[in-house]
C-alpha cells in the first residue's frame, strides 16, 4: 500500500519529465543547425575570398578544414554570395582523369551535383542566381533564344560550390591539381 | 461547534498550502530533470552519430539523402557540427563500415580482406580515416586505394588487404595504432547501381583476417 501511494505520487512527475525530455530533445536536435559555428560554410570560412575559387591546402597530415573528405582529391571551393547578382561558375572538363563539382546553400545541402561528363561539350557554365533573379532573367530571354548557361537557383544567398579532383593514381597528383585550375567563379556583371 | 469547524477549515487550508508548494517543488524539478534529459539524448546522440536515413549493405552504410536538404533532422544535426560535405547523388555513391562483415569493430590490430563484387563506377577509392574523418597518414596515395591501381586477377577479381603491416599485392595501409573508419566512395556511379535499388551482396565483402 506504500509502495502504492509513493508510485501515484511520484509517476506524474515522472512522466511529466520524460515529456518534457522529448520536447526538449526534438527541439534541440531541429535547433543544431542554426546555432552551429562549425557548419561546412564556417569551416571553410578561411579558405579565401569571396565569389573566387580557391583551393584548399592540406595540412601537415594531410588533415582538411572538412572532414570525411577523400583523401585522394585536391579540392576547390567558391563560396559566393548572390545578394548583389548572380555568380557565374565555369569549368573546363576537357582533359583526363575525374572532376565532381557539387553546389551548396548556407546550411551545405547539396542543390546540384555533377561529374565532370555532366558538362555540356566538356564544359560547364553555370549561373548560381536567387530565385527573384531567376524570373528576372527568365523573362529578359526572349523565348527563342536558347538558354546557353545552366541556371542553378539556390535556396539561400550565401553557399558554395566544391570542386574535388581526384588522384586516380599515383602518377596523377600533379595533373588532378592543374585539373581544378580549370574551374572559376566571378560574379556576373550587370547587364 | 463553529469554533471546531473553523479549527479544521485552517488546518485544511495550510495542509493545502503545503500541498501546492510540495506539488510545484515537483513540477520545477519535473522540468529541470526533463531539460537536462532533453539535452543529454541531444548530445549522445549527435556524439555517437545517431541517424535514421541510413541503408546497411553488408557491413556497408550508406544514407541516400545525407548530403541534401531533406535529410533526417539527426544527420542535418550531425552535418552542422562536423561540417562535413557528403558526395551528392550526381557525383557519386558514399559508404562508409565501422565493422567487419562479423559485426566485429575495426581494429588496426587486425588485417582486413576487402573483396568480391563492386557496383559499377567509372572510379572507386577505398580509405581510411580517423573516427573524425581525417586521413590517417600524410600521404594521400598511402592513406587510399584506387580502382585504377589495383592489381586483379585473370577474372577481373581482387583482394585488397587493409592492414598496419605492409603486405604484397593491394594493400592498404591502416594506422598502427587507434581507431579508424572505412570509407568507400564510387565516382560516377551508373543508374544501375542507384542505392535504393542495391543489395549487400552487390557489394564486396569486409572480412577480419589474423590479429595480432
Amino acid at each position: 500500500m506504500k509502495d502504492r501511494d509513493l508510485l501515484m505520487e511520484w509517476l506524474p512527475p515522472a512522466l511529466a519529465a520524460l515529456t518534457i525530455a522529448a520536447i526538449v530533445h526534438i527541439i534541440a536536435i531541429l535547433v543544431v543547425p542554426r546555432l552551429s559555428t562549425l557548419d561546412a560554410w564556417d569551416r571553410l570560412a578561411g579558405a579565401g575570398p569571396l565569389n573566387r575559387f580557391t583551393l584548399i591546402e592540406r595540412g601537415a597530415n594531410g588533415e582538411l578544414p572538412l572532414p570525411f573528405e577523400d583523401p585522394r582529391t585536391f579540392i576547390a571551393v567558391c563560396r559566393y554570395d548572390i545578394s548583389n547578382g548572380p555568380v557565374r561558375v565555369r569549368a573546363d572538363f576537357s582533359s583526363d582523369g575525374l572532376v565532381v563539382m557539387s553546389f551548396h546553400d548556407r546550411h551545405g545541402a547539396t542543390f546540384y551535383g555533377l561529374t565532370d561528363r555532366g558538362g555540356l561539350r566538356g564544359r560547364l557554365d553555370a549561373l548560381i542566381v536567387t530565385r527573384a533573379q531567376l524570373a528576372t532573367l527568365d523573362e529578359d530571354t526572349p523565348d527563342d533564344e536558347p538558354v546557353q548557361e545552366l541556371r542553378l537557383a539556390s535556396p539561400t544567398t550565401e553557399g558554395f560550390v566544391l570542386a574535388r579532383s581526384v588522384i586516380v593514381d599515383p602518377t596523377d597528383e600533379e595533373n588532378a591539381r592543374r585539373r581544378l585550375a580549370g574551374v572559376s567563379c566571378a560574379t556576373q556583371p550587370a547587364r | 461547534m463553529r469554533c471546531v469547524r473553523g479549527f479544521t477549515n485552517r488546518g485544511a487550508s495550510g495542509r493545502g498550502a503545503k500541498h501546492h508548494l510540495i506539488g510545484l517543488l515537483k513540477a520545477i524539478l519535473a522540468a529541470v530533470i526533463g531539460a537536462c534529459l532533453g539535452l543529454a539524448a541531444t548530445w549522445l546522440a549527435l556524439e555517437r552519430n545517431v541517424t535514421f536515413g541510413e541503408t546497411r549493405l553488408g557491413p556497408w552504410i550508406h544514407n541516400p539523402r545525407a548530403a541534401y536538404a531533406d535529410a533526417d533532422p539527426y544527420t542535418r544535426a550531425h552535418r552542422a557540427r562536423m561540417g562535413d560535405v557528403p558526395l551528392s547523388q550526381g557525383e557519386g555513391l558514399l559508404f562508409f563500415a565501422t565493422a567487419s562483415a562479423d559485426g566485429s569493430p575495426l581494429d588496426p590490430r587486425c588485417d582486413y580482406v576487402i573483396s568480391g563484387p563492386m557496383p559499377p563506377a567509372r572510379l572507386w577509392t577505398l580509405s581510411a580515416m580517423t573516427p573524425d574523418g581525417q586521413p590517417t597518414h600524410a600521404t594521400a596515395t598511402r592513406t587510399s586505394i584506387s580502382s585504377a591501381e589495383i592489381v586483379r586477377d585473370h577474372a577481373g577479381g581482387f583482394d585488397i588487404i587493409a592492414s598496419a603491416r605492409a603486405r604484397p599485392g593491394n594493400w592498404l595501409p591502416l594506422p598502427a595504432s587507434g581507431a579508424f573508419v572505412l570509407m568507400l566512395r564510387l565516382y560516377d556511379t551508373s543508374g544501375s547501381a542507384a542505392a535504393g535499388v542495391m543489395t549487400g551482396d552487390q557489394m564486396p565483402g569486409l572480412r577480419r583476417g589474423r590479429c595480432a
